[in-house]
């Protein structure tokens, strides 16, 4: 069961949450590394940047919805025009405190969007979801 | 006359000079009088100023008054229009209301006190109409701004909550705060509370707000769905579920899911706490015209006298060791039903619990 853990980026626009995030997957164990990011801006950056280099790429990305200027919507949408392999890469998971019926709508019909997970983050329904994917 | 607004300007259209003359001299002390003798003049008035009634005849050389009236609708369509027409002039009457829309046909010669009368009336439409637009603008503006309140209390204002939530939830799983007395408890219980107001107001809203969308719901996932929100946290309940559905239901699949969400909740919150095993079944079964959904529990139930108040909005009993609810959690529930031409029944025994039964057409 030893299986390789995991690097997860995470993006909020929220620095408490961004610190929270970070705090309960070390406390659970269930990822390798653990990058943050404050604005979808900035993980484009750093996704571009590193596109040709695997070992740099998160395996799972959790996506905030509502964020100043780049929300998640807008991040995914401009995620769409990385190479495939990238995108086959990067498991995309939306984490959000809306209970708004249209992002949840949007959230749930967008086919890159694996699962849309409420505030606070529930470590142990992410272990859930984490599981049934396998990480090279 | 009505004082209140700026003097009101009439257009008024004849290709005899003595009528347009005549007109002038028994109107211009009271109203703002432009007279013109051709169409194209008229038209040029209405760019330029702001007319509130347009009077013209029916006979002219070239262009009838109803001609002119079709004439500036396109572009002109708020001055209240009275057209001048002899006795006999049926048809022209009748193209006057058919494609003229006129609001008043006024014979000739003119009768000055028929007149007046036709163009304070006018007038009062006119503002009246513009009133009514106004109000309509001002409507809008005002639901905008309240989906837009809304949808900040559903993320802005639920945001740091939720953060609060997960800085109890990380305290306790590093056991980093000491609190003998359980006070991080009590932070998340009053959290707790305050969420529950946020997301009923936002569901109240939703509920008002939305057009129905007819979907295709299969009961056996929704339920599980809304099950398994509530399973996590509640672990001691024992969730008995059981569906039916041989034949495909339609029916507004946001609303169906905050019923069940609804009665769920409540049959989850107002169990009792001595109770051994609490139990919830939630029953669905599926028939050619309707949904039936049965929510059961094993709680407190409700006092016989309460029982016809428990869908007023607002009502809220008083319960040992419980905290109220918020009032607004089975209104919403008869709201949404009554949207949907739903059904719903209640039967308690006080101490021993409560069933709900609901049922829903089927829009197939």
């Amino acid at each position: 069961m030893s299986a390789t853990l995991p690097r997860i980026m995470l993006i909020d626009d929220s620095k408490i949450d961004l610190f929270l995030h970070e705090k309960m997957l070390k406390l659970a164990g269930i990822a390798q590394e653990v990058k943050s990011f404050l604005s979808g801006e900035s993980a484009l950056a750093y996704l571009e940047e590193n596109c040709s280099s695997v070992e740099k790429l998160p395996h799972v990305i959790l996506l905030d919805i509502q964020m100043p200027e780049m929300n998640g919507f807008d991040f995914l949408s401009k995620f769409e025009s990385f190479p495939d392999q990238v995108k086959r890469f990067c498991h995309i998971i939306m984490v959000s405190s809306s209970l708004d019926f249209v992002d949840l709508q949007r959230a749930e019909a967008n086919p890159r969007v694996l699962k849309l997970l409420r505030k606070p983050l529930d470590t142990a329904q992410l272990k859930d979801i984490l599981a049934k994917l396998s990480f090279g | 006359m009505n004082m209140e607004h700026a003097p009101i300007r009439i257009l008024y259209l004849d290709d005899e000079e003595h009528n347009l003359t005549a007109f002038k001299a028994a109107f211009r002390r009271d109203y703002e009088v432009y007279t013109v003798n051709t169409a194209s003049e008229g038209h040029r008035i209405l760019n330029e100023f702001d007319i509130q009634v347009v009077i013209a005849d029916q006979r002219m050389p070239g262009t009838t008054g109803v001609e002119f009236f079709k004439s500036i609708i396109p572009d002109h369509p708020e001055p209240i229009r009275i057209l001048l027409t002899g006795y006999t002039d049926v048809e022209a009457i009748i193209n006057a209301i058919n494609f003229g829309q006129i609001y008043r046909y006024v014979t000739k010669p003119w009768n000055e006190l028929e007149l007046r009368t036709a163009i304070a009336n006018a007038a009062e439409i006119y503002y009246a109409r513009k009133a009514l637009q106004e109000k309509i603008i001002e409507l809008e503006r005002a639901n905008n701004e309240l989906n837009h309140f809304v949808y900040s209390a559903s993320h802005d204002v639920r945001s740091p909550l939720m953060s609060i939530l997960g800085i109890i939830r990380l305290a306790q799983l590093e056991n980093s705060v000491q609190d003998p007395h359980g006070y991080l408890g009590m932070i998340k219980a009053s959290v707790d509370r305050l969420d529950e107001y946020i997301q009923k107001i936002i569901e109240y809203y939703q509920n008002t707000r939305y057009t129905e969308e007819i979907i295709n719901i299969d009961f056996s996932s929704l339920v599980e769905e809304c099950v398994s929100n509530f399973r996590n946290s509640n672990t001691t309940i024992e969730f008995d579920t059981k569906v039916k559905q041989q034949t495909p239901f339609y029916g507004d699949g946001y609303r169906t899911g905050l019923i069940l969400n609804n009665l769920i909740s409540n049959a989850i919150k107002y169990q009792r706490s001595n109770e051994p095993q609490p139990k919830v079944k939630i029953d669905v079964r599926v028939e050619n015209h309707r949904a039936l959904i049965n929510v059961e529990d094993n709680g407190i139930g409700i006092v016989n006298d309460h029982l016809s108040n428990i869908f007023r909005i607002f009502f809220r009993t008083q319960q040992a060791n419980k905290q109220p609810g918020t009032g607004l959690g089975l209104y919403i529930v008869k709201e949404a039903l009554n949207r949907m031409d739903g059904e719903i029944q209640v039967e308690s025994s006080y101490g021993k619990g409560t069933q709900f039964k609901v049922s829903i057409p089927n829009r197939k």
